[in-house]
């Protein structure tokens, strides 16, 4: 039996996927026309082509199934009971999946109506219901100025803490996706964005550099790279310059190739700054100032010192944010990664500190009632399934 | 989940967990003993009895799957093997050996923990005691 | 010992290359177009003409080392042409012409431009070039959209292992550029700054696709150097390719033992620009393993490397780093003055 006593830090958990259970819940919030021709005509709510990159073994946990017959991460109390409580996780960064899928569909307008209905829907339902659930709400880049218009229908609404932002061929830094980071400043909203699976699969996606890998496991060895990608181009496409406001989370890419990738580009921009005439500032400094990543997959190194090397590495101390990806099959144990491998010093910064910074107090709408206990597990940094 | 009101006291004491039949061969069955979880897997050859740890980052173990494995083999080529005698962690989809708790192909250090269970007739035993099992 | 294993050699003059093939190729090469496109080869590897000064095409590149490795890095822009038969005679003139020109350096070494587009053929080409030269220390394998893993490079990789020679990958700056070409990760980048940066992704693809394709299980001998990636990403690619392999070693029964250890026996970076590698070279490339994967690489002539920037990097490993490339170029060592 666990014993429980008040933990002293406030967790944001900012990788977090909610699933709705049976398209049916979506149809209160669909116009009929909508539900009717998603009736006829189905709703891929994946984004990876399964044909091409079939995932060996499942794609979520096992124990993360509410009940037979249930999506993992479709059960709101579930989450709560096995994941958010025995943690004393005080609030996660709701990342709905199933509009990933939107990034194969072609047509603009079904993607907006299933995108509005994703986003009213877990609003609803999820954010509603518990006050440690917050929202991403989730555009895509079909139209930008369609997705501006959604981010401003839901700024300022409870719980809606930032904005899902998907990704197909075009990369962030590209000026068509101004009208929505303009929205997302003017709503003080920072933008996620998470792997969707489409990476590598299609004419319309971002790939790995080089090639097509082979299988599932060699294709996500590399991914990361279009994290880096991307942070490559928000950079060098002056986008920070054009919105000294924007915030970015970059979700479940990794961040250990990111000490390399900085020094690199202030190398080159020192050697010449002519090359990026967009850059007005070292690259790195755009990086402390307006970006995060999530530490979940957290590497696995055989050696202390390289977890010490890697957490050592300047100002990234600011950067991380908490993330357990749950309920994905490559999910982070939270009691593991916060009480073993995060060191002490940057513990407040990662669980929350960050966080805050990153999305406003709003955040931590339900710290107010709670003081999340922590179990003897915690102090002993490891979690115990059978005690 | 089954729940056990005895459990062995001692290291080597054996206790029923009930009827062989209740064991459904290729599965791992979670029971609570004294609020403790293990998991007994009948496969065709015997019996093992499984601790609830996988030694990656803790996950449950006897919520995994009971199956085969690739052996290490050449380039382009699959050789199925183990049949039925390995788990796979229902989190990373590590995959150990039912019969020792040892990470197929040394791809993690440490063990899922492995005990005692045997059949007795028509019964199912348990004992605490680490190691080898019987069938 | 200083060992360069990344520098360049190239023609001024694309006529000086007309020699080296049969007149009628010569008469199909001798275009005002392709005459004239001699200085864009040479600018792909600066990845753009404002990036540093002015390309220096010859060969004094083997001053002050006791062994240069010089890649004749115009044949590597074959992976954007769109003609992969006339890229072949291209390369086989530069072939003929790069060993002739190291004959009077005798501390220089030439590699051998191969077509990933034609192994078979390219496997002759080496085998039949390290019969007429000891002068060859590496085989130059311009990278092409199939990755390094893939079956269809076993005949180069056979060649190579038997003649003792290391294969040695370097961009040539069209990658993520010109269509048919390698792309790199993420869309389209435009600027010649963004390309330059993530150009060490392709290094970490190639290593990945070798690791999981199972190459080092088929070709135990075989050393592959990727020069002018830089390095200091490598300890974050171990930990991710060991951990996939973790979670997938079913899917890829063929690689027996983590991936880290294929990189750790067969695989070398060369340290261009090793300024980026200030942090990473003291806190995480403390193990000798780790280390020697590491090799003296100028970049001469572009915006490169000395030796003393390799020193102030590098503190007290320098020295041991300039003469890493002696096991990886090994063929040559016999003949170094």
């Amino acid at each position: 039996m666990r014993t429980r006593t008040p933990q002293t830090v406030p967790i944001v958990d900012c990788d977090v996927h909610p699933m709705y259970d049976r398209f049916e819940d979506l149809h209160p919030y669909l116009p009929v026309r909508w539900r009717r021709h998603f009736e006829e005509r189905g709703v891929r709510t994946y984004a990876r082509a399964r044909d091409r990159y079939n995932h060996p073994n499942k794609t979520y946990r096992v124990d993360a199934v509410p009940e037979a017959g249930h999506a993992a991460g479709s059960d709101r109390e579930f989450t709560l009971e096995m994941h958010m409580n025995p943690f004393g996780i005080t609030a996660a960064l709701l990342l709905p999946q199933q509009p990933y899928g939107v990034t194969a569909w072609g047509d603009a307008d079904a993607v907006y109506a299933f995108l509005a209905a994703n986003n009213d829907y877990f609003r609803d339902c999820w954010v509603d219901f518990d006050d440690r659930y917050c929202l991403a709400i989730t555009v895509s880049p079909h139209d930008p100025l369609r997705a501006a218009a959604e981010i401003r229908r839901h700024a300022g609404q409870p719980g809606i803490v930032g904005v899902q932002l998907l990704l197909m061929d075009r990369m962030m830094g590209d000026a068509s996706f101004d009208p929505i980071y303009e929205a997302c400043c003017e709503a003080g909203l920072p933008i996620a964005v998470h792997q969707s699976g489409s990476e590598g699969c299609y004419y319309t996606s971002q790939v790995v550099a080089g090639g097509v890998p082979r299988s599932y496991g060699e294709r996500h060895v590399v991914l990361t790279q279009v994290g880096a990608a991307n942070v490559v181009d928000l950079i060098v496409s002056g986008t920070f310059e054009r919105f000294p406001d924007l915030r970015v989370v970059m979700v479940e890419w990794g961040f250990s190739w990111l000490s390399p990738l900085t020094a690199r580009m202030d190398l080159f921009w020192e050697r010449d700054p002519r090359a990026a005439p967009l850059v007005r500032r070292w690259p790195s400094e755009y990086v402390q100032d307006h970006i995060t990543l999530t530490t979940q997959p957290l590497d696995e190194m055989e050696k202390r010192h390289e977890w010490d090397a890697l957490f050592s590495s300047p100002g990234l101390d600011r950067l991380l944010l908490f993330s357990s990806d749950y309920p994905h099959y490559d999910t982070d144990d939270p009691g593991l990664v916060i009480n073993s491998r995060i060191p002490e010093q940057m513990r407040s910064a990662v669980c929350y500190g960050n966080a805050v910074r990153t999305f406003g107090d709003r955040i931590l709408r339900a710290a107010h009632r709670i003081a999340p206990e922590r179990t003897d597990a915690d102090s002993h940094g490891e979690q115990s399934h059978d005690r | 989940m089954t729940q056990i009101q005895a459990s062995p006291s001692a290291v080597d004491e054996f206790i029923s967990l009930g009827p062989l039949v209740q064991f459904p061969i290729g599965q791992v069955k979670a029971l609570e003993l004294d609020g403790r979880v293990i998991g007994i897997v009948r496969t065709v050859n015997g019996i093992h009895a499984l601790g609830n740890r996988c030694p990656h980052q803790g996950g449950p173990i006897c919520r995994g799957i009971v199956t085969g494995t690739m052996a290490p083999s050449d380039p382009d080529e699959y050789v199925y093997e183990k049949d039925g005698e390995v788990v796979r962690c229902p989190w990373h989809g590590y995959e150990f050996e039912l019969a020792t708790g040892r990470s197929v192909g040394g791809a993690v250090r440490g063990r899922v923990p492995v005990y005692t269970a045997e059949v007795r007739g028509d019964e199912v035993f348990f004992s605490w005691r680490r190691g080898a099992t019987t069938s | 010992m200083i060992v360069d294993c990344d520098r360049h050699v190239a023609v001024g003059d694309y006529a000086e290359l007309f020699t080296h093939m049969p007149q009628s190729w010569q008469k199909h090469f001798e275009r005002d177009e392709f005459v004239g496109s001699v200085r864009d080869a040479a600018s792909h590897i600066k990845l753009t003409d404002r990036f540093g000064d002015a390309v220096r095409v010859g060969s004094e590149a083997c001053a002050e080392v006791d062994l240069a490795l010089a890649v004749p890095h115009q044949g590597l822009t074959i992976n954007g042409w769109a003609d992969q038969v006339a890229a072949k005679t291209f390369i086989t003139a530069l072939n003929s012409w790069s060993i002739q020109n190291w004959e009077a350096y005798s501390a220089g070494r030439s590699a051998i431009l191969v077509s990933p587009y034609d192994p078979e053929w390219s496997a002759r080409v080496i085998t039949e070039a390290v019969s007429r030269s000891d002068r060859y220390s590496a085989v130059a394998l311009p990278l092409s959209s199939t990755l390094l893993g893939a079956n269809s490079f076993d005949r180069i990789y056979r060649a190579a292992t038997e003649a003792d020679l290391p294969v040695v990958v370097h961009f040539s700056g069209v990658e993520g550029h010109y269509l048919g070409a390698p792309p790199l990760s993420g869309g389209v980048h435009t600027t010649a700054f963004a390309r330059a940066t993530l150009m060490p992704h392709l290094a970490e693809s190639s290593i990945t696709s070798l690791c999981f394709g199972g190459t080092f299980e088929k070709f135990p001998g075989l050393r592959v150097l990727f020069s002018g990636f830089g390095f200091a990403w490598l300890p974050s690619l171990l930990w991710r390719l060991d951990r996939e392999w973790r979670t997938f070693r079913h899917d890829v029964p063929w690689v027996k033992q983590p991936p880290s250890e294929y990189v750790l026996d067969s695989v070398w970076l060369s340290t261009w620009p090793v300024g980026e590698a200030a942090a990473e070279w003291p806190s995480l490339f403390t193990s000798e393993r780790l280390r020697s994967r590491v090799v003296f690489g100028s970049h001469d002539p572009f915006d490169g490397d000395t030796v003393d920037a390799i020193r102030d990097t590098l503190g007290e490993s320098a020295d041991a780093v300039l003469g890493h490339g002696s096991p990886v170029l090994a063929r040559s060592l016999g003949a170094v003055k």
